[in-house]
């Protein structure tokens, strides 16, 4: 339960990092380009998410909207904010493109089917070992030889699910949730990907 | 990474879970349970049929109180749970309990089991309302409250547990389950679970978020982080808040509320053979149905015995009906309350060592609570007859 509840933490706190560094840049107040600057808002960021107001704290709130962020929402708060600690891409364009498509799709067809709109219940194959695993595994395998870099995710779905790092038992949990699903539905639309994917830098 | 070094990888990843499920403990997995309690022992003492009547609280001016559960809660003494405020809904609402002794056949003053305020600090969440609650047996003496909590209205619930292993004296901190995919949306409970072997349980539960359905969620509580997992008991319809009856061992009978709410419906039923794991299809009982909760028990004779409301239009009556064959005819046994444009709703069923208990909504103000044994309702099935 110790781990579950620091590991829940780590999405809220990639957030606000994230929205600090973005209110940062496109407002010109400051940028954020040396290490200690950095670091100061990884800590502000921390005490903002973590410690409480009004009895519940910035990243409790967030859990309540959305009671569990998967390891894909942790994956993709990662390749967001690495360019912006590190001035490189964790992920190539092209790649973060593949990985929201896959965000996009895959709840698809999941939440499509746990909300009754199809008659079939995928969501109940994530509780133990099912054809669905198998399914996993091959599509891992496939990431690994086409977009190696998206690997990584890949085996920490299955990885993090084996240790129960998240407080859900459905393995389905570990890979998407509600949150992911807009956030990259909103990637792929509002950033113009499938336009600019072409053209930019490859990793 | 090195393409050589995946493929034993990911192997391995995936070979754990195969390992968990296929080979540690099989008699864990949801096909190798087996339902233990199914009816009551027949009892053959000549008793005297039994029948009274009780409130479980008073009506108190501008509080409406709603679905009651009741359970045993250790011997000679029975819980009763059920939500009170201004209004079904209001962020006033708390969720109340209250403890009948059989000896002297009294109730306790309610008490405060559980408010938003106390359960957003246990959850560590923001919660703005509580809702339904059950409250449930396991195999081990622990009393378990399943709640649901709110952030808007009824299709943002989620459900939360507490657990008391001192007959409801003490409550642990409140626990969030996670049952759906898509921000938790949305689960609720309305009628009690059904004892399973390793010590597991079944508890029906209903979605109603874009389409209503019901599920039945496997709990193992003899863990220390209790798993669990859902399965989806209706495909079509709009089936809800349903009431399981074991049949056997194997066998599952549930008995659905109807909330197409379109001309005269029926209370549906769909059966299982495999304690839950897949269902059948929907069929109508024969139960006329105003679109209202309700509760149905296995009596010790290996009939059903079932708290309705008998009518299509309103919840203004409620009677007991019996089935001695799985549901395909009914009988009305007892008219328990009728008045016109009254409401007398959600009732809950239990039984104690020798008695039925049944607690229901009684005109939105109060919960009452009927018991009854064996020998009255024999002694209405011969007046039937």
């Amino acid at each position: 339960m110790f781990i579950k509840e620091y590991v829940q933490l780590l999405f809220p706190w990639l957030l606000v990092v994230l929205v600090i560094f973005s209110i940062g840049s496109r407002t010109n107040l400051c940028h954020f380009g040396k290490l200690w600057q950095k670091i100061c808002v990884l800590l502000f960021a921390a005490i903002l998410t973590l410690i409480p107001f009004t009895g519940l704290s910035l990243a409790e709130y967030l859990l309540s909207l959305n009671p569990n962020f998967s390891v894909g929402s942790l994956a993709l708060g990662l390749v967001l904010l690495w360019p912006k600690l590190f001035d490189k891409p964790l992920l190539s364009s092209k790649n973060l493109y593949i990985f929201c498509l896959w965000n996009v799709l895959f709840p698809l067809g999941l939440f499509s089917s746990y909300l009754g709109m199809i008659p079939y219940d995928i969501y109940a194959l994530g509780y133990g070992f099912s054809a669905v695993f198998l399914l996993m595994a091959l599509i891992t395998f496939i990431v690994i030889w086409k977009w190696p870099p998206l690997s990584y995710i890949f085996l920490a779905y299955i990885a993090s699910f084996n240790l129960r790092l998240l407080p859900s038992p459905n393995f389905f949990d570990y890979i998407t949730d509600g949150f992911l699903f807009l956030m990259s539905l909103g990637l792929l639309f509002a950033l113009g990907l499938p336009r600019r994917w072409s053209f930019m830098p490859q990793r | 990474m090195k393409k050589w070094l995946a493929v034993p990888l990911v192997i391995f990843l995936y070979a754990v879970p195969f390992y968990q499920d296929y080979w540690s403990d099989p008699r864990q997995k949801w096909p190798n349970l087996r339902i233990t309690e199914i009816a009551p022992p027949l009892d053959d003492r000549r008793e005297a049929p039994y029948f009274a009547e009780h409130f479980v609280n008073q009506a108190r001016p501008g509080v409406m109180c709603h679905v009651s559960s009741i359970a045993p809660a250790g011997k000679d003494k029975l819980i009763c749970t059920w939500y009170a405020g201004s209004r079904e809904g209001a962020r006033d609402v708390a969720i109340y309990a209250a403890f009948f002794q059989e000896r002297t056949k009294t109730w306790t003053e309610p008490q405060v089991l559980l408010d938003p305020r106390q359960s957003s600090q246990e959850l560590r969440r923001w919660v703005r309302k509580v809702g339904n609650a059950v409250v449930i047996n396991d195999q081990q003496g622990g009393l378990w409250l399943f709640y649901a909590s709110m952030l808007g209205g009824w299709s943002t619930t989620s459900l939360n547990y507490k657990v008391s292993r001192d007959e409801g004296r003490t409550w642990s901190p409140s626990q969030k389950l996670i049952l759906s995919p898509f921000f938790n949306l949305t689960n609720n409970v309305k009628n009690k679970g059904v004892n399973l072997s390793q010590g597991a349980y079944l508890l029906p539960m209903y979605h109603e978020f874009l389409h209503k359905f019901s599920q039945v969620l496997l709990f193992r509580p003899e863990m220390a982080n209790p798993p669990y997992e859902v399965r989806r008991l209706t495909h079509s319809g709009k089936a809800i808040q349903p009431a399981l009856v074991p049949q056997d061992d194997r066998n599952l009978a549930a008995f659905f509320r109807n909330a197409a709410g379109q001309g005269k419906s029926y209370i549906l039923q769909a059966k299982s053979a495999d304690v839950g794991q897949t269902w059948s299809g929907l069929s109508d009982t024969s139960l006329p149905h105003p679109d209202a909760g309700f509760d149905m028990i296995r009596l010790a004779n290996g009939a059903i015995l079932g708290a309705v409301n008998h009518a299509f239009q309103d919840r203004s009556d409620l009677t007991l009906v019996l089935s001695p064959d799985e549901g395909k005819t009914w009988k009305i046994l007892h008219v328990l309350e009728h008045e016109p444009g009254k409401e007398y709703a959600y009732p809950s069923l239990t039984r104690s060592q020798e008695t039925y208990h049944l607690t229901y909504t009684y005109e939105r103000k109060r919960i009452k609570h009927v018991v009854f044994n064996e020998a009255w309702i024999k002694e209405l099935i011969n007046h039937v007859h």
